[in-house]
């Protein structure tokens, strides 16, 4: 197996463990959250589903990471400047950041729920996208309008399935 | 590039990376209400390493080959900024994340034995701190690497 | 080490980071512009670079013993915070003095 194998397949498995930690995060908590309060064990599942997604967020960046320096190593250096990559790059970023503002409760839990899941989805989904003319401008002209239709859609299903305090 | 400079080379990016996590690990834990101490010490602990063994595998790749053989490719080519703003930028910024790492690891320490909001507070924020510098000097690694044409 | 040493020590590595992110910053700036000095740290160290590093290193760890033994450990917190500020100053004024440099504004 060679290096770029490697990484292919460490890459793959971060995405996984983190669209689906974040996919699974939404679903538990809606679950969790449905008699109004969340029990010791629904908070351990969702502690145990936030630590699969921080693990798949570092495979993922360790992974993305090993991509660059092969690229250097291997004199392929002109997808380091690709507008796509950046703008996938500063996705993860902001996975990072909106993590930090949901541990410290500066964002509501809805907003950061909703940039939680589509920026997983947005960075697979850039990722899978195969080489071409792309414009930085209208990647994040669409995700930010996703995150704002996610935000809606996780707003509905909160309404539909979690009792409201009055 | 010979194989011990590419494994130098590697190294560095790796361990930078393992103590990027660890530093991220440390801020995510501390903040918390009740944080799970022997976790935040081991990843502080795990962050001081990680940068001091990336800046030595780093500090050799850059004395022994970079001066020599990159920097004069990036900055005849096509993109000098890539060497003369992000290098120049990355390679001193990056000696202030140690010293950063040092005192957070102390501030760990000093959490986990006194309860007081304004020292977690200012912990929080040297920790923070560190895991920002760390990650914009990360970033300007890969804008120097993709200036070498 | 009890709680009153461990903090006289933190207050002490905070004041010792702070020397060094402004002793970082002035090698770093005054070196670019002062060549004497940049030729000093590679005749001295073999790099300019391993020269800043192992000054840092030297002004961190004299400041940081020398006043683990003499400050109170009763400013903890705020010595913490300046050396935030201290090391967000020092990464900003280098980077931007490269910018500047680059486009010989400087």
């Amino acid at each position: 197996m060679d290096w770029y194998t490697f990484l292919i397949i460490t890459h793959i498995i971060g995405t996984v463990l983190g669209v689906g930690g974040a996919t699974f995060a939404e679903v538990h908590l809606i679950r969790a959250l449905r008699d109004g309060t969340m029990s010791r064990d629904e908070n351990s599942i969702m502690q145990a589903t936030y630590a699969i997604l921080r693990v798949g967020f570092f495979l993922l960046i360790l992974s993305g990471f090993g991509f660059f320096v092969l690229a250097r190593l291997e004199e392929h250096t002109g997808l380091l400047y690709s507008i796509k990559l950046w703008a996938k790059l500063g996705i993860v970023g902001i996975i990072g950041v909106n993590a930090v503002l949901l541990q410290l409760r500066w964002i509501p839990l809805l907003w950061g729920s909703a940039i939680a899941f589509t920026s997983w989805y947005a960075a697979l989904i850039l990722g899978a996208l195969g080489r071409g003319e792309y414009s930085f401008f209208w990647i994040y002209a669409v995700y930010i309008a996703a995150i704002i239709i996610v935000y809606f859609v996780l707003r509905a299903i909160h309404a539909r399935y979690i009792p409201h305090k009055h | 590039m010979s194989q011990f400079l590419a494994t130098a080379l590697v190294l560095h990016v790796v361990l930078g990376l393992i103590a990027l996590g660890a530093i991220h690990l440390t801020f995510m834990q501390v903040i918390r209400k009740q944080p799970p101490w022997g976790i935040v010490v081991a990843a502080a602990w795990t962050a001081l390493l990680g940068f001091l063994l990336s800046w030595m595998t780093g500090a050799y790749y850059y004395v022994v080959h970079y001066g020599v053989a990159v920097k004069p490719r990036i900055v005849s080519g096509e993109f000098p900024w890539a060497h003369k703003i992000f290098m120049e930028a990355k390679e001193h910024v990056f000696l202030l994340i140690p010293f950063l790492a040092v005192v957070a690891l102390f501030a760990v320490y000093a959490l986990r034995e006194v309860e007081n909001p304004a020292l977690k507070s200012a912990a929080s924020a040297i920790i923070a701190t560190t895991l920002v510098l760390g990650v914009l000097v990360a970033a300007a690694g890969v804008i120097v690497s993709g200036g070498v044409r | 080490m009890n709680n009153k040493t461990l903090m006289r020590f933190l207050q002490a590595a905070a004041i010792g980071s702070i020397v060094a992110s402004i002793l970082i910053a002035i090698l770093t700036i005054v070196g670019e512009e002062w060549v004497p000095l940049k030729d000093w740290l590679k005749n001295t160290f073999t790099h300019h670079w391993l020269g800043k590093g192992a000054l840092a290193i030297v002004a961190f760890s004299l400041v940081t013993l020398w006043q683990g033994y003499v400050c109170s450990g009763e400013k903890t917190v705020q010595a913490i915070w300046y050396a935030v500020i201290a090391a967000l100053l020092s990464a900003v004024a280098m980077t931007g003095f490269f910018i500047l440099h680059t486009f010989q504004l400087v």
